[in-house]
């Protein structure tokens, strides 16, 4: 309706993603775009018009933009009075419909897409203008204001009102409400009171477009956990200047389809303005892509900014969101393209006064070394459940005021439990050494901690607590090793040298839920293949087989002087859950038909 | 000849994001970048305010937060740094700074989203500093960790730069977000005690879960903070 659009839908998408709005989805001719927090006035079809006839030069036209209304009285027929600078523009119509039934079925269907209800003629209405022009619109039914006079005010302490959904709502001070002497009627910029709700017999409405303070509908919003489509864009801000184009729409239509007449306009307005001093020069100094002054211009110009001189005045629909210099430039290289900026390397000799921190390089030093003894490096939960701490003790542990759930409600002040619970849920490994380096917290502090887990003696660290099942507060199925300490006093400990052999990896399979089965096999084979050649040829055998690990090599005369034995843990997924014994079998009669036939190996 | 028994010791692995954040670090610290670590617990201020995210902003609405009390939180990006080094410990430009650390969202948890992740943060103030500078930093990057691979950079709101970006990189046919970055705001550089008139910067935060399971081919965030031998033991 506000621009001829000549692309298609998939190019469209693309012109708004490279406009900086993200595209969601694209289903049909509809595109469902991510609007940032700072582009509230992109929230209307009149808003994302704007952006594509700036990307495209194509002309923008507003019909209802410059369209004069003439209302049959002078005298307002309902009077609104202002008390709050939080409402700083009010615009109402005073109108008399005939009609009010369902809408026509267009309507629906616009409403449909945005998951709105569809409920009568002239809520619809303000819907669908709202969805248009991006301005909210109310509409009230007259005859139940009381004495035709509303208040809009703040709220003071334990007042409510009943919404449009029914349910009464408790207020607090320094909401937005609507009053009309005896009741209040409006929760302004969320929702309308359900008492003064359009109906299909309303006859004299009063058809609102306001501005109030995004701050204060965030926050009432937030404090009753209430948020509409329309506190949605006043948190956003809108453009006060639009609220005209909006009105005058939603006449037209209420004209067209209830036989509206306009009786009086009511309006309390003030506006603001905003110049920006903009030296061209520095788009280069931000970029470091020079453009010139006219193209740099004509780029603002396409985005509705005029300019004098320097002085660039900021249009009504962008005042919650540029500001100064660097917003201008941001503009103009959304208008240019980010991806044809010039690229420069950063120069090599500045450097930097800030000194590394050691405790990285200490971190990773001591993670290697310890890989280098076998253990695995992993990552667990900050949170532990209130549930594994005694009562007594929760002062000493740091609280989440508002946890995912219980099970997460206290932050962790060791890592050990976290890794015990993962042992045991890898209760199905054989043998297992884990560490985690991370943050633990008491009620006061935090600092960063290693700690080590396994399933066998830790040669290198004697006073290794061992945890065994059904100890407090731990109920293990295993028995465990463990030791906590500070990466310094680990790094002490620890002897830096490699006693383990590095595995080659094959392309990483994804593994199912459910526990793996893991097989062991031994076999005897002539001393000329590695373990490792075996490795490999088993790890290929099958699809279900996620690992094969090596855990011993054995010498015996009596297998003969050039005979070996090797030894293998092969961890086969349990994909669907159903590994039958069948096959099972067949598997691990698979792999010693193989080891036979390649390897002339005799299984032990 | 005796009988010999070997018990074999496998080498250890390294967690996938640790990876990828070790290799992104040493990257940077070869391009002179010092590293920084800040807390966990973290200060609505440096978390939130100091970034121009203040409480009554809807652009708080993207990050949900665990609070810790009135006026602390558990660091929802670890964008927090750029205030621990130039105001909290008073260190001035220049500067390059990368820092990788443990951030936490108030989220319910799926295959792409966990509560707990980690962040890449990095900085560079000096004067002179340009968008080109930052484009051509960021290729660098990429191109360390992908290779020769197809980029974009499209326009994107985070309220501490301007402007700012986001990446994608294409990946088996579909293009992925992978980076946010910008121009720091002069409100920022004001906060920081820095002249913007002077010194200019640009700042970039990755997450760096998402980059090992790229890297990788694991399908499900979770499972890197539930370690599972079978996972673990692949890398």
């Amino acid at each position: 309706m506000f621009v001829d659009v000549d692309t298609s839908v998939q190019e469209t998408a693309e012109i708004f993603y490279s406009l900086g709005f993200g595209v969601e989805s694209v289903h049909g001719d509809v595109i469902d775009l991510e609007i940032t927090p700072n582009r509230g006035d992109a929230l209307s079809i009149l808003g994302c018009a704007r952006e594509y006839s700036a990307y495209t030069s194509k002309p923008l036209h507003n019909p209802f933009d410059k369209r004069t209304i003439l209302p049959i009285n002078d005298e307002p027929t309902i009077h609104v009075t202002i008390t709050t600078p939080l409402v700083p523009f009010y615009r109402g119509y005073s109108i008399e419909i005939q009609n009010n039934q369902s809408s026509p079925q267009w309507i629906k269907n616009i409403l449909k897409i945005y998951g709105i209800h569809a409920i009568n003629t002239v809520v619809d209405i303000t819907n669908i203008t709202m969805l248009l022009f991006g301005q909210p619109l109310h509409a009230f039914d007259c005859s139940s204001i009381h004495s035709t006079q509303m208040t809009i005010r703040e709220s003071i302490d334990d007042e409510s009102v009943e919404i449009l959904n029914g349910k009464t709502i408790s207020l607090k001070k320094g909401s937005l409400v609507g009053d009309d002497g005896t009741k209040l009627i409006d929760l302004v910029g969320i929702q309308g009171g359900k008492s003064s709700g359009v109906t299909h017999s309303s006859k004299n409405i009063l058809l609102q477009a306001i501005d109030c303070d995004p701050v204060t509908i965030r926050s009432t919003s937030k404090t009753l956990s209430l948020a509409t489509e329309s506190s949605y864009r006043f948190e956003r801000g809108i453009d006060r200047n639009g609220a005209h184009s909006a009105l005058t729409y939603a006449l037209s239509l209420l004209e067209e389809l209830c036989n509206a007449k306009l009786h009086s306009i009511i309006s309390h307005k003030t506006f603001s303005t905003r110049t920006i001093k903009f030296n061209t020069q520095n788009v280069s100094r931000l970029l470091g892509t020079d453009i010139s002054s006219d193209d740099c211009f004509n780029y603002l110009r396409r985005l509705g900014f005029d300019h004098k001189g320097s002085s660039v005045y900021v249009p009504s629909w962008r005042l919650h969101d540029i500001y100064i210099e660097e917003d201008l430039i941001e503009e103009i290289a959304r208008l240019y393209g980010y991806n044809k900026l010039r690229k420069e390397q950063l120069p090599a000799s500045h450097g930097t006064t800030m000194p590394t921190q050691n405790i990285w390089d200490t971190q990773r030093t001591t993670s290697h070394a310890l890989q280098n003894l076998g253990f695995d490096e992993v990552l667990t939960y900050s949170f532990i459940s209130s549930k594994n701490i005694p009562v007594s003790d929760r002062l000493k542990y740091r609280k989440v005021i508002n946890p995912l759930s219980e099970d997460h409600a206290y932050l962790r002040n060791s890592i050990i439990p976290l890794l015990v619970k993962a042992a045991e849920f890898n209760i199905w490994m054989p043998s297992l050494s884990l560490f985690e380096i991370g943050t633990v917290f008491t009620a006061t502090s935090e600092e960063i901690k290693i700690a080590l887990l396994s399933t066998d003696k830790i040669p290198f660290i004697q006073e290794s607590l061992s945890i065994v099942p059904n100890q407090l507060p731990y109920k293990t199925r295993k028995k465990y090793y463990v030791w906590e300490g500070s990466i310094d006093e680990c790094k002490l400990l620890i002897p830096h040298e490699n006693t383990s052999v590095k595995l080659t990896s094959f392309p990483f399979k994804n593994v199912s839920k459910y526990q793996p089965t893991v097989v062991d096999i031994a076999c005897i084979v002539d001393r000329k293949y590695s373990i490792e050649q075996i490795r490999v040829t088993l790890h290929l055998i099958d699809k279900k087989i996620i690992l094969v690990e090596p855990f011993d090599i054995y010498s015996n005369k009596k297998f003969g002087v050039d005979k070996i034995s090797y030894a293998f843990h092969i961890l086969l997924d349990n994909s669907d859950n159903n590994f039958t014994a069948l096959s099972l079998n067949k598997i691990i009669s698979n792999i010693h038909t193989m080891l036979v036939k390649t390897y002339d190996a005799h299984i032990r | 000849m005796p009988d010999t028994t070997q018990t074999i010791c496998i080498t250890g692995h390294e967690h996938p994001t640790l990876a990828c954040i070790e290799d992104v670090v040493n990257y940077f610290i070869s391009k002179g970048f010092s590293v920084a670590l800040g807390p966990e617990i973290e200060s609505e201020w440096y978390n939130f305010d100091f970034l121009r995210v203040p409480a009554h902003h809807p652009s708080r609405d993207t990050q949900d937060t665990f609070w810790i009390s009135q006026s602390t939180v558990l660091r929802t990006q670890t964008s927090a740094i750029q205030g621990r080094v130039t105001k909290d410990w008073n260190i001035q430009p220049p500067l390059r700074v990368i820092s990788p650390g443990r951030v936490f969202r108030n989220e319910s948890t799926d295959a792409s989203h966990e509560s707990v992740f980690h962040q890449l943060e990095g900085f560079v103030i000096d004067t002179n500093i340009t968008m080109a500078h930052l484009l051509s930093t960021i290729d660098g990057l990429l191109n360390h960790m992908f290779g020769e691979i197809p980029t974009k950079y499209y326009p994107h709101h985070f309220e501490y730069v301007e402007p700012g970006m986001e990446v994608v990189i294409k990946w088996k046919d579909s293009w992925l977000e992978v980076l946010g970055c910008g121009m720091i705001h002069p409100e920022v550089l004001s906060n920081m005690g820095i002249d913007s008139s002077e010194y200019s910067g640009f700042a970039f935060g990755l997450g760096a879960d998402r980059l090992s399971l790229l890297k990788y081919g694991i399908n499900d965030i979770r499972s890197l903070y539930h370690p599972d031998a079978r996972i673990i033991r692949q890398i």
